[in-house]
């Protein structure tokens, strides 16, 4: 370690430009860096139902799909209508968009007294009253699936665009947004679905970036000022947090690694933890440097004392982060790698461009003033003792905090909403929540049914399987609408026998029909009425053949497949709410097991991919805790060589995350895939000030009291512990002025237990050692 | 079938609707003719005498993006009315749960043609309703429009260079919609044709949509005359925006065997033969 710092100082220059030519590489490659805000794309291939998400776009052609809104208390003027039939044909052109569906071009199957007409619903839009009427008579009385594209109300009408799934969801709804944007209409229009949620998403992160680092830096310099009042004691720290996040990025987009809703807050959280190492080293520089010593000697003093301390917290740190990864979220594993690189980048700056920079300087003019740390130093000392003769107060009351801490785990609400994640006023959820106030839903539950044949999906009792399913899904709460191959059938089968309503049904296996035959009769042809039987299977494949003579080669394409074999039914629901989707996940499933039968079934679809990351968020929790506790017992064990120490560390940490997830409870913080990530992050940050304790404690003399020890060992650790916490607490508070209320949250909680872990180490532990004390090797 | 059939003259111009493929032309009507103006080119591709009467077996065979096929088989019969309508009968015979089924096509010349499904599962005729020219034809990617004759006026003719196709120098034609709604009834803002010069046969054409985007290409691989006749016997129409596309294949192709117009009503259609 002496020699490596020995290298550095010797060859400050070299070491810079060293630096900086990497700072120029990285810099470089931040133009390639991708943002992936699709929350949804970072879950693990291996999820049935996220595989079979995929899958979906190898067998229709269309998948995900926006849902516009148009509002109006006169919808049904010619005008409006006129204007809705232009946007509908208009959206219909856009290149990314598959399909089109709105009360003006819906598809109706009419009966008619010799057949069947498929036709749009409108050639033109309707130019009077009369008209109008005549239209609604149709929209109203044909049986379709209007729930998505008309209100009950009568002052909304819905257009749900299919997006082409060869291009990405968000590309293509930046596409429809833009055309929506330039709608030269009186008519208010809102817009929503997952690929624009996606995009304000997205968008949303882009304006995180820009407004949260700049505040974090202005916030470091700050405090770097008030507490060095000089610009070394700014500048070279702010190089390091600067420099660390510019490689820690550029790293990503060099292994084209995309800033995801987790990453994105990788800077803020970087940029809080990578300061420290600075802060301690030029503390101690700025005291040694005395008159008449040299820049080159007191930089090598400082760097033997903090070598040391600095990758041992780092290190903890890093490993506090990794921990991250086991959750096997994809973007949170990001998160953990990526931080801890940049933390291990910090350290390495700490350790030579700091040191490289202060050789090269001259002495600084004026001594740091020491009335300042005097003033908190009486501070520390004075809570010392008062420690020291109240510890059976602080026993009680830490013991207090712990068990109402416990009362309100059950509390704590596990709930992912997207949705929920936007601010009231954010044209993204007032959009979304006027739109699945009115319409079916912008959610979708997608029950896949797969055939293992050609044609299965034409057989009568599976249609009537898939039936049935659509009526028991309706009738659950918050599914406000079904589409599948089979309404189709159902509504052919009425239309083929004459509207009448006993045919209103997926046909029989064996269905008895009354027909017609030519026969011939005393030499003439005459038509008679005969009775026989035909198989259901013939019926549907012979309505289809019907259909298909008046249809486009792809017109049920999003429904089945080409064979036949593979369909889908997608259920449309207007909340994104874990647990209402939760309650209906389970009964669709209790569901198809009694009653479906007829061919494989499984469940996908957007709202089956908010489970599974609810899900994953869960296990997730439980297990980066489990992993980055055992770490930091792992290391700390090392470090102190003593198993005891070790397990005494994760002490303040155990408080931080009882207190934690107490405060999620009774605040009603909700735990979803951002507010998870604070335990790891806590466990990692938070080690250090429990490593300063216990390591001030240990270094004092086995022959004094335990009373006297503590003492000591407080004023030693208890204001660099402080004005640590204090920093980073501070810094990750910034996270709060996200526009995100998961992000939000986070920086709030990780902020409280930045300052509970710190409680911890300089309430707890001394409380420990003085009623446990006397044994050795604590 | 063939005991139908007797011979009969051909006659008259004109089979509207049913195939360009079944347009055709006496061989020697085409003349090396380098100062044909688009519209004189048009017009005579289009004015070639063709059959009475016509039979033979398509084979459809419609395919995705993914390469998935359905593949359809037809007997097909058609016959002319008068001058300008013919009737045409298919009967299906593949897959097999449509074998059976039958459809006939009455052209009108003024209004709607008259389109008539024939489901043996309901032993029942059903009336199909028009969609119109630019409707599919049988949910495949040709329209009827496309497998029809073009009314010559519906169309500006704008002759670009001459290009070759294969071996074959061909006209080369820009077809612009004469009025809107010839755009709104083929759903073809542009088309452009290369006619084989030595007989005046279309051997491929790009449609482009409204807004003038490449819409579908079509490619005739397949050529034959019988008995004098030209026909388009293998034709592939690819549409390029949905990466979809169908063929028609003919074979056993038979021309003017006297089939008689019984043969086209809704009585025959159900009863069989």
């Amino acid at each position: 370690m002496k020699n490596y710092t020995k290298t550095i100082t010797e060859r400050p220059w070299l070491t810079i430009l060293l630096i900086f030519l990497i700072t120029v590489f990285f810099g470089w490659n931040l133009k390639n860096i991708k943002m992936d805000p699709d929350i949804t794309s970072s879950l693990p291939k291996n999820i049935p139902a996220k595989l079979l998400y995929d899958r979906m776009n190898d067998i229709f052609p269309s998948r995900d799909f926006i849902l516009i809104a148009v509002e109006s208390d006169s919808l049904f003027s010619p005008a409006n209508l006129q204007t809705l039939f232009k946007l509908t044909e208009d959206l219909e052109s856009i290149p990314d968009v598959y399909s089109v569906m709105s009360p003006t071009n819906i598809k109706v199957i009419r009966g008619t007294e010799e057949g069947m007409e498929v036709k749009s619903i409108l050639d033109a839009p309707p130019q009077n009253a009369r008209q109008v009427e005549a239209y609604k008579q149709v929209l109203y009385h044909s049986d379709l699936p209007i729930e998505n594209i008309i209100s009950a109300d009568q002052k909304m009408a819905g257009i749900m665009v299919f997006l082409k799934n060869t291009v990405k969801p968000e590309d293509a709804a930046a596409e429809v947004m833009a055309f929506v944007d330039n709608v030269d209409s009186e008519l208010h229009i809102y817009i929503t679905g997952k690929p624009i949620l996606t995009l304000y998403l997205g968008r949303g992160m882009g304006r995180d970036m820009g407004v949260l680092f700049p505040m974090v830096l202005l916030l470091i310099v700050l405090m770097l000022f008030i507490s060095f009042r000089n610009i070394r004691g700014v500048l070279l720290p702010l190089g390091v947090v600067l420099i660390s996040v510019l490689w820690t990025i550029g790293l990503m987009a060099f292994l084209g690694i995309p800033i995801s809703h987790s990453t994105n807050m990788l800077p803020i959280l970087l940029a809080s933890i990578a300061v420290a190492d600075g802060i301690h080293i030029l503390n101690n520089y700025l005291n040694k440097a005395r008159p008449g010593t040299q820049p080159l000697q007191v930089t090598r003093e400082v760097m033997q004392d903090l070598n040391k301390p600095v990758i041992i917290t780092s290190v903890t740190t890093a490993f506090g982060f990794l921990a991250l990864n086991a959750s096997s979220i994809g973007s949170v594993g990001e998160l953990g790698i990526f931080t801890a690189a940049g933390v291990i980048f910090a350290m390495f700056f700490s350790l030579t461009f700091i040191p490289a920079a202060l050789v090269l300087l001259p002495l600084p003019k004026k001594a740091l003033k020491q009335s300042k740390s005097r003033w908190m130093n009486r501070a520390v000392t004075a809570y010392a003792e008062f420690l020291i003769s109240r510890k059976s107060w602080f026993a009680v009351a830490i013991l207090l905090i712990v068990l109402l801490s416990v009362l309100g785990f059950p509390k704590i609400k596990l709930e992912n909403n997207s949705i929920g994640n936007f601010p009231k006023t954010h044209p993204a959820r007032v959009d979304y929540e006027h739109i699945n106030a009115h319409f079916a839903g912008s959610t979708f539950l997608t029950v896949m049914v797969e055939g293992d044949s050609s044609g299965q999906l034409k057989e009568p009792r599976v249609l009537r399987d898939m039936a049935k399913m659509e009526t028991f899904l309706n009738r659950q709460e918050h599914v406000g609408g079904t589409l599948s191959l089979a309404d189709f059938i159902r509504r052919m089968n009425k239309v083929m026998h004459a509207d009448s309503s006993t045919y209103d049904c997926i046909p029989a296996d064996e269905e008895t029909e009354t027909g017609v035959e030519w026969i011939q009769e005393n030499g003439r042809w005459i038509e008679k009425q005969i009775t026989f039987k035909v198989p259901g299977r013939a019926l549907i494949a012979q309505y289809l053949q019907l259909y298909e003579m008046s249809g486009k080669p792809d017109d049920f394409a999003n429904l089945v497949d080409y064979k036949y074999k593979t369909g889908r039914i997608n259920a449309f629901i207007d909340t994104e709410s874990s647990g209402v989707l939760h309650t209906l996940h389970d009964a669709v499933r209790a569901y198809i097991r009694d009653h479906f039968n007829s061919a494989r079934v499984e469940l996908t679809g957007t709202s089956e991919l908010f489970l599974a990351i609810n899900d994953l968020v869960v296990k997730g929790q439980f297990y980066s805790i489990l992993v980055s506790l055992i770490l930091v017992i792992l290391v700390t064990t090392i470090l102190f060589r003593s198993l005891g120490s070790g397990l005494l560390n994760v002490v303040p940490l155990l408080f931080a995350m009882i207190f934690n997830f107490g405060f999620m409870g009774w605040a009603a913080v909700h735990l979803n895939i951002v507010t998870m990530l604070t335990s790891s992050i806590a466990i990692g940050v938070g080690v250090d000030y429990a490593v300063h304790l216990i390591h001030r404690y240990r270094v004092q003399d086995d022959h004094r009291a335990v009373a006297e020890r503590v003492k000591r060992a407080l004023e030693q650790a208890g204001v660099p512990i402080l004005l640590n916490a204090l920093t980073v607490g501070l810094g990750f508070a910034i996270l709060s002025f996200s526009i995100f209320a998961g992000v939000k949250h986070m920086g709030i909680l990780i902020s409280i237990a930045m300052f509970t872990s710190c409680f911890g180490a300089v309430a707890i532990l001394p409380v420990l050692f003085l009623y446990f004390g006397e044994k050795k090797n604590v | 079938m063939h005991r139908y059939f007797s011979q009969s003259a051909l006659s008259g111009p004109v089979f509207k609707w049913m195939l360009t493929a079944l347009l055709c032309v006496f061989i020697f009507t085409a003349l090396p003719a380098q100062d044909l103006t688009g519209f004189q080119i048009m017009e005579k591709a289009l004015n070639k005498s063709s059959w009475q009467d016509m039979s033979g077996e398509v084979t459809l065979i419609l395919s995705n993006a993914r390469g998935e096929r359905r593949t359809r088989k037809i007997d097909m019969f058609s016959r002319k009315r008068t001058a300008e309508e013919s009737d045409m009968l298919m009967r299906f015979k593949a897959p097999a749960d449509v074998k059976g089924t039958a459809f006939l096509i009455i052209e009108k010349k003024d209004k709607d043609d008259e389109r008539y499904l024939y489901l043996p599962a309901m032993r029942r005729v059903k009336r199909i309703a028009s969609s119109g020219k630019g409707g599919n034809f049988m949910s495949s990617d040709f329209t009827y429009y496309d497998i029809g004759k073009p009314k010559l006026r519906d169309w500006t003719y704008k002759k670009l260079a001459d290009e070759k196709i294969g071996k074959w120098d061909c006209y080369k034609l820009e077809c612009l919609p004469a009025d809107e709604n010839i755009i709104k009834d083929t759903g073809y803002g542009k088309i452009i044709r290369w006619i084989r010069k030595d007989i005046l046969m279309t051997v491929k054409s790009e449609y482009y949509d409204r807004v003038l985007r490449k819409w579908k290409t079509l490619q005739v691989p397949g050529m034959e005359t019988i008995e004098g006749v030209w026909f388009q016997t293998d034709m592939k129409m690819n549409d390029v925006q949905n990466n979809h596309a169908s063929e028609m294949r003919f074979t056993n192709l038979k021309v003017n065997q006297n089939i008689p117009a019984k043969f086209f009503t809704q009585r025959f259609l159900q009863r069989g033969r």
